[in-house]
């Protein structure tokens, strides 16, 4: 079979899907009214179609209606209350790196003085950046931890295949001063 | 918070409403509802029992997570199939890389055995029990490989035009509709040797 023929099944099976482009219509009607081995082609794809529509397996789980729902909620729980941890760890970090960044250079009275305007500033609006983040791969998957109150947005990565799905340290955090 | 009493008679709407709030009762509830439905698509996909379960049950974990992101443009039960879906897709392209030699991709490349089959030109489902031919038809998934059985369950199941099956399965519109031919090709084959056998 040629790649044309190929092509020529293809633009059948998006015939009888209502696919094919309407200015392509009326060539492949011809076609099918003088080439019966299309028309018969045509039917075995309709009648496979009506066989599968609505006759899917009509499966259930099968567990019962608790047990089912308690990994689902143990899940959801545990991923809370790393969502928590994961938030104080890196709230902490936060203030650690801006001390480090904007006020190791300081000594004596400057540094008392940047210590007396932030004590004195009341916190301002925090303007998020979101980044996007690619995953390497496929087993990897990460979760979203978003806090409006706070301004602050966390992704976290995890391996899919760990068994306890345990988060790893590639924590990440995007906050902007406005300022 | 909606009282355990008026869960059951509570639309899907209204749970998920309380589900955004953390109403972790009005979100079992809708596990409850959907939850067979979720199951069967895993497992249409995954051909496997437990593997079906656990990516079921992680689709609600995600729903749960995700729930902020759900505006109702869909059912709550199609929204939920569509995080299922890309956790199967996920799994089976998993799966694909633990493959040493994979036989479905050598098929897919060459056309497979699908392109030289004669033409059924009897419905092979005719006279058939509506149960009966459930069962043949998921019998006959089986024999799919990964890629075939999800372009026609996308398409036949879920009723996804070609364009939406190639976003979803991350390839070309021309591979969903090779894919898709070659797929209710064999499985209008496999009906009609199932038919036969008996």
């Amino acid at each position: 079979m040629n790649k044309n023929e190929n092509q020529l099944e293809l633009k059948l099976q998006a015939y009888l899907d209502g696919e094919l482009p309407t200015a392509e219509l009326a060539a492949l009607e011809e076609l099918l009214s003088s080439h019966t081995e299309l028309r018969l082609l045509l039917e075995e794809l309709r009648l496979t179609s009506i066989a599968l529509k609505g006759n899917e397996l009509d499966l259930k789980v099968p567990e019962t209606r608790d047990f089912y729902w308690s990994k689902i909620a143990r899940q959801i729980e545990t991923g809370s209350r790393r969502q928590e941890t994961v938030y104080q760890s890196v709230s902490g970090n936060l203030w650690v790196s801006w001390i480090r960044r904007h006020l190791l250079g300081l000594t004596g009275t400057g540094f008392a003085f940047c210590l007396a305007l932030l004590i004195m500033t009341p916190p301002k609006q925090v303007a998020m950046k979101e980044s996007e983040m690619e995953l390497a791969s496929d087993d990897m998957a990460s979760y979203t931890y978003n806090d409006q109150q706070q301004q602050v947005k966390m992704v976290w990565l995890y391996d899919r295949n760990s068994t306890e799905s345990q988060a790893k340290d590639s924590s990440m955090m995007d906050s902007e001063n406005e300022q | 918070m909606i009282s355990p009493s008026d869960q059951s008679t509570t639309s899907d709407e209204m749970l998920v409403a309380a589900a955004k709030k953390g109403d972790m009762a009005a979100f079992e509830e809708l596990v409850a509802r959907h939850r067979d439905k979720i199951y069967a698509r895993a497992f249409s996909m995954m051909r496997n029992e437990d593997e079906a379960l656990d990516l079921s049950q992680e689709a609600w974990v995600k729903g749960w997570q995700r729930l902020e992101q759900f505006h109702g443009d869909s059912s709550f039960g199609t929204w939920m199939t569509r995080i299922t879906i890309n956790l199967c897709l996920d799994a089976l392209r998993r799966r694909k890389r633990q493959r040493t030699d994979s036989i479905e991709l050598m098929d897919e490349e060459s056309g497979g055995v699908e392109r030289q089959m004669p033409v059924v030109t009897v419905n092979p489902t005719e006279g058939m029990e509506r149960v009966e031919l459930r069962k043949r038809i998921d019998q006959a998934l089986t024999q799919l490989s990964d890629e075939h059985r999800t372009a026609l369950v996308l398409h036949e199941f879920e009723d996804l035009e070609y364009k939406e099956i190639a976003k979803v399965m991350g390839c070309s519109i021309g591979t969903v509709m090779s894919r898709l031919f070659y797929a209710r090709r064999r499985m209008a084959a496999l009906l009609a040797n199932l038919k036969s056998e008996k």
